[in-house]
């Protein structure tokens, strides 16, 4: 039987990892909940190939590089903030096809992910595959391109209400001047007679380039608590209520927008412990966390990408600039069509069960320690019903990993 | 499966709701009845219930062009397909101004002269990539709302919701709620192609969810694997088990919600995984693109009476900032290609009189351009196929009046579009799924 400290070990995993592994549990239910805290905020980002080598329509490098992180045992929240802020500050192959570009920005959110917001969002503003991706790219100030200053402010930093359409413009004027070099690795090149000469007034002060714009929407009284908030509801599943917004929200911007105080407030909260299962767990997530379970890493006869994309979640290919949108629409149908079907291709290797007592032990390899009695159900009258060893243990791993349970987080 | 195994109750309720008479179309007038207004193009929709702001109409539309298409089938056998041209569709350059000096003065790189495009009435001519559907396609000019927005998202969310001013508080999508009128013992009444659930989709009681392609299918349906079929009773165990409390850590009145909905989702994924597993193989003549893979898979659902109402697909991306002449063209190209073919297919095994094709777009594109691109805009055209008056119909927006961002002003309001796809094609009364005063534009359906 499962006692109290696994659970709340495994459902801390869960929440800290993208894509947890079994072992893990026993190593934090020896250390204890505090320490694995320390660890998930601590742990060194792992390593990342830089972007030469990666062709430069070579998507699945791409795609298996990031699923190789984050699914990784070492994985902790410096991936998942990595994850989190791709959904945040998104880019789409739609117009940001060159890939070596693709893996520069997912570099540049990993070295940011727990770092400064206004370093991040300073970086990101002229990054390659950003700038081509909200059309800076070759935006001169005479007749500035509109796209990026809007999302700026409506999707990245401060949310509706907070800016007018006269400091979309401005914005866009201050923003102008930054272009991609397509034909030469997509360098990025400042042209000087394409900028603003003077300034330009931006949400009630004075602005001529991107780094002002960048500090006047850093420095907006909306921007810390717009920040923590999402972060929150993405950790903890739930939006915080006003009074915590305004906590995380004060907290954040007094630290100078650093990110690992908040994310570290956010986790050591009573909230995240909280065992109740809040929100869907994501199609990344599930696919990460699915292939931890089975083991399956490596040689299959699909590339990662076809996983990401039949999941429903492929990265850099957000529906559109707002990401991927939250919410119980991943509890639909499709996703338990979609991820029954892909248990069946992963073709789980019984030996990562042995031979005993299988259906505790596929429960554990998920991470579930704590299931509704439906669901135990299920497994057990699989267990009995399947006599090939092969076929019950995927039959096993089905259902485990489209239990309701696992679909949650 | 019995291509009229939903209909007869379905005309049974709509008769219930006093929505329809057997055989008589359940918008006012009918096919017969004249065009309302000026011109043959008709104005706008009555402005009933018309409030300040509402939009005002503009030059009224010339005479549509083509032929009447075939009659439309019964009312309880209508299927509705909304494609979604995501982005924000450029109607400027889907009905194009060609015969206004205005429109060359202000998009000097984007202009295309008249012999780039089809003809479609005085001063007017469309896309060259439509032509394949121009027959029986009908445009309804200057859609859009009395005080727009320029984010995607807050627009994106009014058409999803059928919510044209952002304030009527509904918390599921226009389709979702015609749904919810439709829905009988069918699996699935509403079907978005697309990757994850779309909010046009949200119901309150119909089930309704998304299916990108059939491809994984097999991990679901089919008879190739004994042990499938135990997986299956022990997916029934888990969805059943909907009214007993879950133990544990999903006790809490949330997680116990959302544990629900996982259940819900896993019980309809099995009901219609059936269907799925024994639909029709496609028919050939699709293009290989995006919208062709789409419209094949919607094919093989209607010729295999998957009992589905209302197909959303989203497509595109139209949000053509840079670049656009190219991928604006390229998309109508393809769009065009699989439409005819969709027809085609249709028409062979005798359904083109059972589906109308509706298109909706956020926004349209800013009036003058940006280089080669343009910025979000105001209103825009909607495309209809299928059982449709061919031509131009509404309004024609105005280049000389534009509001103080340079967009187009609406003449038809969204709600009364959406009152036609509802109402008009498929008889679920506005008034039920849509904020009061929308109106059905009696013009544009051949019923």
């Amino acid at each position: 039987m499962a006692d109290a400290l696994e659970v709340e070990v495994a459902h801390l995993l869960r929440r800290v990892c993208l894509g947890p592994y079994p072992s893990q549990v026993d190593r934090w239910r020896a250390e204890g909940v505090d320490r694995l805290l320390e660890w998930a905020l601590d742990a060194a980002p792992l390593p990342s190939d830089p972007e030469e080598g990666i062709g430069e329509d070579d998507y699945d490098a791409l795609l298996n590089g990031w699923i190789r992180q984050l699914r990784h045992p070492e994985a902790a929240l410096h991936e998942r903030l990595t994850w989190f802020w791709h959904g945040h500050l998104t880019t789409s192959t739609d117009k940001a096809s060159f890939v070596p570009a693709l893996w520069r920005q997912q570099r540049l959110l990993r070295r940011h992910a727990l770092g400064n917001f206004r370093d991040l969002l300073r970086d990101i503003t002229t990054d390659a595959a950003m700038l081509v991706y909200l059309d800076g790219d070759g935006s001169v100030a005479d007749a500035p391109n509109e796209n990026f200053s809007r999302e700026l402010m409506e999707l990245f930093t401060l949310g509706r209400g907070n800016y007018g359409e006269a400091d979309v413009r401005a914005g866009a004027r201050a923003l102008a001047g930054w272009s991609v070099d397509t034909e030469d690795g997509w360098k990025v090149r400042f042209t000087k007679d394409d900028a603003m000469t003077g300034t330009v007034s931006f949400l009630g002060r004075e602005v001529g380039d991107a780094d002002q714009v960048v500090d006047a929407v850093c420095d907006h009284p909306a921007c810390a608590p717009f920040i923590a908030a999402k972060l929150h509801t993405h950790l903890v599943g739930v939006a915080p209520d006003e009074a915590r917004t305004a906590e995380l929200g004060g907290l954040f911007a007094a630290s100078g927008l650093e990110i690992k105080p908040l994310v570290t407030a956010i986790v050591t909260h009573p909230s995240f412990r909280d065992p109740t299962l809040r929100r869907p767990r994501y199609p990344a997530e599930w696919l990460a966390a699915a292939l931890a379970a089975t083991g399956s890493v490596g040689e299959h006869d699909h590339s990662d990408q076809y996983w990401f994309e039949q999941i429903g979640q492929r990265p850099f290919a957000p529906p559109n600039v707002g990401g991927w949108p939250g919410g119980p629409r991943w509890l639909s149908a499709s996703s338990s069509m979609a991820r029954a079907g892909l248990v069946a291709q992963m073709g789980p290797d019984p030996a990562v069960v042995g031979p005993v007592e299988q259906v505790t032990a596929v429960l554990r390899r998920c991470l579930l320690f704590d299931v509704s009695a439906s669901t135990r159900t299920a497994l057990d009258n699989a267990a009995r019903a399947i006599e090939d060893d092969h076929e019950r243990v995927l039959a096993l791993f089905t259902l485990a990993l489209t239990s309701p349970e696992f679909s949650l987080l | 499966m019995n291509a009229n195994r939903y209909d007869r109750r379905h005309v049974l309720r709509l008769l219930a709701l006093g929505a329809v008479s057997i055989g008589v179309p359940a918008c006012r007038g009918g096919a017969d009845a004249a065009p309302a207004g000026s011109g043959a193009g008709g104005s706008p929709p009555p402005s009933t219930g018309a409030a300040a702001g509402d939009p005002a109409p503009a030059t009224p539309a010339a005479t549509p062009i083509g032929a009447l298409a075939g009659g439309a089938a019964p009312i309880a056998e209508r299927i509705l397909v909304v494609v979604e041209l995501n982005g924000g569709n450029d109607g400027l350059a889907t009905v194009i101004p060609v015969g206004d000096g205005r429109y060359r003065d202000l998009r000097p790189q984007l202009a295309v002269d008249g012999s780039d495009a089809l003809p479609f009435g005085e001063g007017w001519a469309l896309n060259a990539g439509l032509a394949p559907v121009a027959s029986r396609l009908a445009a309804l000019q200057g859609v859009g709302v009395a005080r727009p927005d320029l984010s995607h998202f807050a627009m994106l969310s009014r058409w999803w919701r059928g919510d044209p001013e952002g304030d009527a508080g509904y918390d599921s999508g226009f389709l979702g709620r015609c749904c919810d009128v439709l829905a009988g013992d069918e699996p699935v009444t509403g079907l978005s192609l697309g990757f994850g659930a779309t909010p046009a989709l949200a119901s309150q009681k119909a089930t309704t969810m998304s299916l990108p392609n059939l491809d994984l299918l097999s991990g679901f349906a089919g008879d190739d694997r004994p042990a499938l079929a135990v997986v299956r009773q022990g997916w029934r165990t888990i969805a059943s088990a909907a009214d007993a409390p879950p133990a544990g850590s999903l006790s809490a009145p949330a997680a116990a919600g959302l544990a629900g909905l996982a259940r819900q989702g896993l019980g309809a994924a099995l009901d219609f995984a059936d269907v799925l597993a024994a639909l029709p193989e496609a028919a050939g003549g699709y293009p290989e693109t995006d919208i062709g893979r789409q419209l094949a898979l919607a094919g093989r659902l209607i010729r295999g009476d998957a009992g589905v109402r209302v197909l959303h697909l989203p497509y595109g991306s139209f949000d053509t900032h840079d670049g656009q002449r190219f991928s604006h063209d390229q998309q109508m190209q393809d769009l065009g290609a699989a439409l005819a073919a969709f027809q085609r297919d249709l028409d062979t095994d005798g359904y083109g009189g059972r589906v109308l094709v509706a298109t909706t777009s956020e926004f349209g594109r800013r009036v003058p351009a940006e280089l080669d691109g343009t910025d979000h805009g105001g209103a825009s055209v909607m495309l209809l196929a299928g059982p449709v008056r061919a031509g131009r119909h509404g309004a024609d927006p105005s280049l000389a009046d534009l509001d103080e961002h340079d967009n187009l002003r609406a003449t038809v309001n969204l709600r009364d579009y959406y009152a036609t796809l509802a109402e008009g094609w498929l008889g679920v009364p506005a008034e039920s799924v849509l904020p009061a005063g929308a109106t059905v534009i009696d013009e544009l359906l051949a019923l």
